[in-house]
């Protein structure tokens, strides 16, 4: 980068919703990268969390910004991360001062960024923290490859997930062409194979609840739940239609909306768990379900995450498709059947669902049967019990009674 | 101001809580003291403020009342109630004595703290409270208090009168001094860091005219305020002022500044913080409450250090 300071100037307006936006990217990760490109028309800000099972990017268009660095080189000029940590307290004091005015300063003389804010009485606070500067972070994922579409309002998706308490790790979304069904995930499996089965309730939607439904592929799958609701938290700022593109298990989920008003977008990829094989991580349930596949990523993986071509947000450009996490990301797609295929053999005998091959989009129908015949079995709406409930009551249900 | 002989309660004394208000039921003994104050709230609130440390120290004056606090040597909190605030005040005898304060607040607030739904502040009482001391060192720190007929009367043992510091503030010699209002100043303290380990002003007559700047780990927060802000009343400085003073000082500034109205700092050229807050609690008589701050001596160590090194490396 170029000795030089790079000036991003908010007017008052935006200064809220640059606030919550980046609060809820604090709350995903741990590292925020930031990047400023001519090719994605933006500045980015992106996060992923430790175990690399979610990836977030939130992109603000030139015109959010009232001042934008004046330099028409047509290169890369901003590339580096910072402590989710120290992005907090600023935003912080951000989203609780009324601002007349807010500026990001890149200083790459001394590697700062500081967050100047203008507040009202003529005080200038400022907030700055030290970055490093670093390859940018991205996922590779195809958003044309998804065979299942559906748009909701996000300010309803979060009324019928307000009542999903934050304790539960998972959260399962089961949708076929009539129906939208989020529920818990069935069982817990401890360490010593006994399986747990819960309280349990699901919501039930119907299609027209969403804008756009379109559903080729009967799913069923799980994700953090914890993410999802921290990503929920942007819609009491914004109600916008939040599409979420999904289809077999092991995939990951997409969320991605676009604030046209306002100027910037979001994409959000969540893991989904795919079959385990045998035992399960008991630290699966208790915290991140970043267990999609054999090992989680580590370091080296990150490095070859950055080598990839862009695939930016809102935009149709070709790129391989992979899940955020995965064993290697080095694989392509074939080699990621391979693994899914070695995984039917050892099927987890609780899960009745079976994973499918990218390629082979046609033998879905098995799948779908089993999911439908489920569900047809499962159809009330409300309190759901298993057999074993009453032995198996855990505080997490009493309190949900 | 003279001392006293220090006074140190032998026994606890019971009494029935029958006990008129008015006059103290076995004669003899001189009165050195006796206040009245319409609201405990009034003393309570300013206690509150200077209450870090566990000891007081108890001065009535025929000005008013004076109560310090001091920590660790290095920061004292003094307050002044003048004898206007209160309902009635008569002194036969000047006193002094220590006094364990969180006692003393406990009475004060025995019969609650009643606090505002909205604001969660606390609100004003109708609770008189009585103050009484004798000199007999017999006789603990008499305090009556009243609500709505019933009396509570608590009586608290007094500590001997211990010295206390006296930094010398030269008032004549003071560099810089700068009042604020201080709902203003608090919003501008709200998000400094208090995890920092210190906290550096700096004073100059350019702009920023005003800046508290607190290094925590991983960056810098700070704060800039110039002097035609509104909440700036006054600005003088005669000469640049850039010191360190540790984080806990502020911590005590602003729970002081929640009753305040405005808040007065000077620095004279030892570099003695003195931060003085004007509270206004009840009839138009305000009341005064003041810290000394002495600065952090780490600035000036590292320089001197590294001059020595320079002149080690100059020999070599």
């Amino acid at each position: 980068m170029t000795e030089k300071k790079f000036i991003f100037v908010l007017p008052p307006e935006h200064v809220r919703h640059f606030g919550k936006t980046l609060q809820v990217l604090t709350k995903l990760g741990e590292e925020i990268y930031i990047e400023l490109s001519n090719k994605t028309n933006g500045l980015s800000f992106r996060t992923a969390n430790q175990s690399r099972s979610s990836y977030s990017c939130i992109t603000f268009k030139r015109d959010f910004f009232e001042e934008w660095p004046q330099d028409d080189i047509q290169r890369e000029k901003i590339k580096c991360r910072i402590s989710a940590k120290r992005c907090m307290s600023a935003v912080h004091a951000v989203l609780s001062s009324k601002l007349t005015r807010l500026e990001l300063v890149f200083d790459d003389h001394k590697s700062n960024l500081s967050f100047i804010l203008h507040c009202r009485y003529n005080i200038v606070k400022v907030h700055s923290c030290f970055y490093i500067d670093c390859e940018k972070l991205q996922a590779r994922f195809d958003k044309q490859s998804y065979k299942n579409s559906v748009s909701i309002m996000s300010k309803t998706l979060q009324e019928l997930t307000a009542h999903f308490p934050a304790k539960w790790d998972e959260i399962t979304i089961r949708a076929t062409k009539d129906q939208f069904i989020i529920k818990k995930c069935d069982e817990i499996v401890h360490d010593d194979d006994s399986v747990v089965y819960s309280m349990n309730f699901q919501v039930v939607c119907e299609p027209r609840e969403f804008i756009n439904y379109d559903i080729q592929y009967n799913s069923d799958i799980t994700f953090c739940l914890r993410e999802f609701k921290f990503l929920l938290g942007l819609a009491d700022l914004l109600n916008l239609p939040m599409t979420l593109l999904f289809d077999s298990r092991g995939r990951p989920i997409i969320f991605c909306f676009d604030a046209e008003e306002f100027y910037f977008d979001g994409i959000f990829v969540f893991a989904t768990i795919a079959n385990r094989e045998g035992e399960t991580d008991p630290s699966f349930t208790a915290s991140q379900p970043s267990i999609n596949d054999i090992s989680t990523m580590d370091e080296d993986d990150l490095v070859s995450y950055r080598q990839y071509t862009i695939n930016t947000t809102g935009l149709n450009r070709g790129g391989k498709k992979r899940p955020a996490p995965s064993s290697s990301p080095l694989q392509t797609t074939t080699n990621l059947s391979d693994i899914n295929n070695d995984h039917t053999s050892i099927i987890n005998p609780k899960q009745r669902i079976n994973t499918t091959n990218y390629q082979d989009t046609t033998t879905t129908t098995d799948i779908g049967d089993t999911t439908y015949i489920v569900l047809s079995q499962q159809s009330i709406v409300g309190l759901q019990q298993s057999e074993d409930i009453m032995a198996d009551m855990t505080e997490d249900e009493d309190e949900e009674n | 101001m003279s001392l006293f002989d220090t006074h140190q309660e032998d026994t606890d004394e019971e009494e029935d809580n029958n006990v008129q208000k008015q006059e103290p039921t076995d004669g003899g003994d001189d009165i050195a003291f006796i206040a009245k104050l319409k609201s405990s709230r009034t003393l309570a609130s300013i206690l509150k403020t200077i209450h870090f440390a566990d000891d007081a120290i108890f001065c009535a004056l025929p000005t008013g009342i004076k109560i310090i606090v001091e920590d660790k040597q290095c920061v004292q909190g003094n307050a002044f109630i003048d004898t206007r605030v209160f309902e009635s005040y008569e002194l036969t005898k000047q006193v002094r004595f220590r006094f364990h304060l969180e006692t003393v607040l406990n009475c004060l607030n025995i019969f609650g703290i009643p606090l505002d739904p909205v604001t969660h502040e606390p609100l004003p009482t109708n609770v008189a409270v009585q103050i009484h001391y004798r000199e007999n060192q017999t006789h603990p720190l008499q305090l009556y208090l009243e609500e709505e007929g019933v009396i509570t009367e608590c009586l608290i043992k007094v500590l001997d009168d211990t010295d206390t510091i006296d930094f010398d503030f030269q008032t004549e010699n003071v560099v810089t001094k700068v009042v604020f209002k201080s709902n203003g100043f608090k919003e501008a303290l709200s998000e400094i860091d208090l995890k920092a380990d210190c906290i550096e002003l700096i004073i100059t007559q350019d702009v920023p005219h005003f800046r508290l700047i607190a290094n925590g780990c991983g960056g810098c927060t700070s704060v800039d305020i110039t002097q035609d802000s509104p909440v700036m009343d006054t600005f003088l400085c005669t000469e640049p002022v850039h010191n360190r003073y540790k984080t806990q000082f502020f911590q005590y500034i602003v729970r002081a500044l929640s009753i305040a109205s405005k808040l007065s700092l000077r620095i004279d050229a030892a570099g003695i913080l003195c931060a003085q807050f004007l509270i206004y609690t009840e009839k138009d008589k305000p009341s005064l409450v003041e810290y000394f701050f002495g600065p952090d001596e780490e600035l000036n160590d590292i320089e001197d250090n590294t001059q020595a090194s320079d002149v080690v490396l100059i020999e070599d």
